[in-house]
């Protein structure tokens, strides 16, 4: 209960984070308890993928090892991206619960960690579902696609690079969109169709920014996952303590494209919010 | 509805140190009471009592007319504010203020809410995310308000909560829960030492002292009208000036002689009749006036001006008056002529004098604390004035008998207990408005009685009626009427007093005339007026006891028992007591006595010191009952 001293002068409004990148380091400063904390929260939800991974891990590993062939080795592939297509929603649908958290850390709301991302969950489970497929779909489909007609490489590189190529451009169009939806339907009421074709839009129209901030979060996860054992099990961890920084640097890269093309004519009132003011 | 009613309550620690002594108070709804006084005085104790943070020794607290001495802090439904804050380090604003109502495990929804209200009264909604290391003293304390405010409480303590603030900010906060006071309407308690505080913030203050409440009253009244020295120097700045006097009669009427100087000062008239005891003319008197109600003039009392302090828009002087001791403080507007060493002439705004009785340092000039006439009672019927009330049973049983044999008793009364409609049983009294003393917040009647004097004092609003001349009816409830005898002590107890009898085998030697008396497990030996022999109801008289100190008890004291027959000692446990004055009347279990009996010892002695000892019983402490 022993505070220290108090500070000498008022904090005011002013003295917020006046931009969102410095937002994003003022929370990592201030919050950072409450960025594990929703972290590991997240980590719950992502359970079922750490299991499958692990297990499917082993089997193909056992694969190599035996010598099988790529039919054996592609059928694994197969059954394990349809058993991660629920576990990848299920994922999803944690991540809607950070982003209510991460919303209100951008507002500057103040929360209840547990209750803010119950909360979360709560209303926005439903609406996240359909996204959530469709990102564990776009996702499964890219790393099948990948897997077979990186089988025919030697035959016909170009047209598989071509392939890999359109299979990943698909997933990292919908992995953009996915961020956008979830920050819109913590943000506001709209209907579903109306939010994925506003996601879309967000997604074409930032696509630089956005694909930058989609080779961090969750590209750089990815990038470790798929590079070798050691940095999956490493990307594992900055994955349980870490996951919601990319989750905060969506929101508050989405906070700043909502405040240009919806809040400054619909809510002025949320324009910067959380944001340093002017100081009457 | 959120009334607080604290009844006669009491805080002895152990050792018996007495922190809280008789604390009668009635705290209305909405209303911001200020408890004041120096550090000790028992205020931040009885708002622990409030709270629940300290166990009650002796009396009852209401709140909502719901006995709560055995309820727990947390079931009370009040919200204190502490003078440190108390905010964990570790958690937002939002956390902070939202962490109570999680505990209690209210609908996130609701908690919400309720915390962003809050901190749209107290602005502070861009606060919400830092934590109070970022925060300054004023915002911590307006975190600590916003907390108490989300738990809706029926009341709201406050224990000093700008004491950590600088000057400037204290201003501030003063302001700030004065308006939310006002926006929240519920009941606020507030405890400070600084006067300033009280004085600005408070509905009443109820000034306090050595565990004492000295006066409860209005700001403005408790400025105007202060009942004793205490008050009256504890509040006001520079404080009141306070010389030696005493009150001659010269030609036209009375006057207050300087001592030390030859300087007499005339009593106006009405002054004059405003003194509460007519035998005041050989006695040792305080004289007090606040330094504005003296002025600088072309003539008076003949002064030297020794230090002048100019504070920008006023200016106050100490001045020399030739044969006092002390110098007079005069404050005045700005005055930049007035320079050290001036000779100078002091002009007293007679109308705004005070007297005090040196030895009680009561006030003896307006309001009296008290008002205090002399009566007779006559077995169960009080003779006062024109009067006549017959006491009822619930009041008779808490009269000490012994008390009222060859006594010279007074009726008293505060002047909040007289009452213009009647409304309980009580008594009822006649008299004519003899003048009216107009004050800010009140206007002061003089009733004049029949027969009886002096007068009796009680205040009306501002509002009221009343002319000089009206022929008056007032009451006073039979539960405010308090008994006294000669030297001040009550003489009716707050609780039942059971007759101290009991069966008891008497065996009387007839050479010694002492009786041998077996009561429960007691043995006393013991002379007994008359010979009994056999089985006797006996009374154990409350006034005719000596308590045996023990020798530990005895050293702190610092008192030594005096010779005592071991034969007539009996073993009691205490219950409780009742500060009565000169007595302590002392509530204990006697072996052989039902519940519980009561005696009157010497008021040194406290049972929180000592709860269990023996009682010497004195010649006459024992007779039979035929």
């Amino acid at each position: 209960m022993n505070n220290k001293e108090p500070q000498k002068r008022d904090f005011l409004a002013g003295d917020l984070p006046k931009t969102r990148k410095a937002q994003f380091w003022d929370i990592l400063r201030h919050q950072m308890r409450t960025v594990i904390s929703s972290s590991m929260l997240v980590t719950l939800f992502a359970l079922p993928l750490f299991a499958l991974y692990i297990v499917f891990n082993v089997f193909i590993g056992a694969a190599y090892a035996r010598g099988d062939g790529t039919d054996v080795i592609f059928s694994l592939f197969f059954y394990g991206g349809l058993l991660a297509i629920p576990c990848l929603v299920i994922l999803n649908i944690g991540f809607s619960g950070a982003f209510n958290v991460a919303k209100k850390l951008v507002f500057g709301e103040g929360l209840l960690l547990n209750v803010a991302f119950y909360y979360g969950l709560k209303e926005n489970w439903k609406k996240a579902i359909l996204m959530s497929i469709i990102n564990a779909l776009s996702f499964v489909l890219a790393l099948l696609g990948s897997v077979y007609l990186l089988l025919y490489y030697v035959a016909a590189p170009i047209l598989v690079g071509v392939g890999v190529g359109l299979l990943a451009v698909q997933y990292i169009i919908i992995g953009i969109m996915t961020p956008y939806y979830m920050s819109q339907i913590c943000f506001y009421q709209n209907k579903v169709m109306a939010v994925i074709k506003n996601s879309f839009l967000f997604a074409l129209m930032k696509l630089p920014l956005n694909f930058a901030i989609f080779a961090l979060a969750p590209g750089l996860i990815i990038a470790l996952v798929f590079a070798n054992d050691i940095t999956s099990y490493v990307s594992m961890g900055l994955f349980v303590f870490f996951n919601f920084i990319g989750v905060l640097l969506w929101n508050l890269n989405n906070s700043r494209v909502f405040d240009r093309f919806i809040n400054q004519d619909h809510y002025p009132d949320y324009v910067n919010k959380g944001l340093a003011k002017k100081e009457k | 509805m959120s009334k607080v009613l604290l009844k006669h309550i009491y805080k002895v620690y152990e050792g018996g140190v007495r922190a809280v002594n008789d604390f009668d108070l009635e705290i209305k709804d909405k209303e911001f009471i200020v408890f004041v006084g120096p550090s000790g005085c028992g205020k931040s104790t009885t708002l622990r009592m409030i709270a629940g943070l300290e166990n009650i020794t002796a009396g009852q607290l209401f709140i909502d007319d719901v006995l709560v001495n055995d309820v727990d802090s947390k079931d009370r439904d009040i919200a204190m504010v502490f003078q440190n804050y108390a905010l964990y380090p570790h958690m937002s604003v939002y956390q902070n203020m939202a962490f109570g109502l999680k505990l209690r495990k209210e609908n996130p929804k609701d908690i919400d809410e309720r915390v962003r209200k809050a901190t749209e009264i107290l602005e502070i909604g861009e606060l919400l995310s830092r934590k109070p290391k970022a925060l300054s003293g004023g915002q911590r304390q307006r975190v600590a308000l916003g907390r108490a405010i989300v738990r809706e409480p029926k009341v709201f303590l406050l224990d000093e909560p700008l004491s950590n603030l600088d000057a400037k900010l204290r201003v501030q906060m003063r302001i700030e829960i004065t308006k939310l006071h006002k926006k929240l309407a519920t009941t606020f308690i507030y405890v400070t030492h600084d006067q300033t505080e009280a004085m600005t913030m408070g509905d009443r203050i109820v000034v306090m002292k050595d565990g004492y409440i000295q006066q409860v009253d209005t700001p403005v009244n408790l400025y105007e009208n202060p009942t004793n020295l205490f008050v009256a120097t504890f509040l006001g700045s520079p404080q009141m000036n306070i010389l030696d006097a005493k009150l001659v009669k010269q030609e036209g009427g009375l006057a207050v002689l300087l001592e030390g100087s030859d300087i007499t000062i005339s009593l106006s008239e009405r002054k004059a009749k405003q003194l509460t005891d007519e035998n005041l003319l050989a006695r040792d008197l305080l004289f007090g006036i606040r330094p504005e109600h003296i002025h600088f003039s072309e003539s008076g009392i003949p002064a030297v001006v020794d230090v002048v302090e100019q504070l920008g828009d006023e200016t106050i002087a100490y001045v020399k008056i030739d044969g006092l001791q002390n110098s007079i403080i005069v404050k005045g507007l700005a005055n930049g002529r007035l320079k050290a060493k001036q000779n100078v002439f002091l002009k007293l705004e007679m109308e705004n004098i005070h007297l005090f009785d040196s030895d009680s340092t009561n006030s003896i000039l307006g309001v009296p604390r008290e008002n205090r006439f002399p009566c007779q009672v006559k077995g169960d019927e009080l003779l006062f004035a024109d009067s006549k009330f017959a006491f009822s049973n619930n009041y008779k049983e808490r009269m000490f008998d012994e008390c009222f044999i060859n006594q010279n008793v007074t009726l008293n009364f505060a002047p909040e207990a007289v009452r213009l409609e009647k409304n309980n049983p009580g008594l009822e009294i006649s008299g004519v408005v003899d003048f009216l003393e107009v004050n800010t917040d009140t206007v002061t009647v003089f009733m004049r009685l029949n027969k009886a004097k002096p007068y009796l004092v009680f205040q009306v609003s501002p509002d009221s009626s009343l002319k000089v001349g009206d022929e008056l009816k007032v009451y006073v409830d039979e539960d405010d009427i308090i008994l006294r005898d000669a030297d001040n002590m009550r003489l009716v107890s707050r609780e039942i007093i059971l007759p101290n009898a009991c069966d008891a085998d008497i065996e009387t030697n007839p050479e010694t005339k002492l009786a041998t008396i077996r009561f429960g497990a007691n043995k006393v030996i013991m002379p007994l007026l008359g010979d009994y022999n056999g089985h006797h109801q006996i009374r154990l008289h409350q006034d005719k006891v000596r308590v045996i100190f023990s020798k530990k008890v005895g050293k702190e004291l610092k008192i030594t028992n005096p010779p005592y027959d071991k034969n007539r000692l009996i073993a009691v446990s205490s219950f409780d007591e009742e500060m009565l004055g000169k007595k302590n009347a002392i509530f204990v279990q006697v072996s052989g006595i039902d519940h519980y009996a009561t005696f009157l010892v010497d008021a040194n002695f406290s049972v929180y010191k000592m709860p269990k000892f023996n009682l010497y019983l004195e010649d006459g402490a024992i007779s039979v009952i035929k």
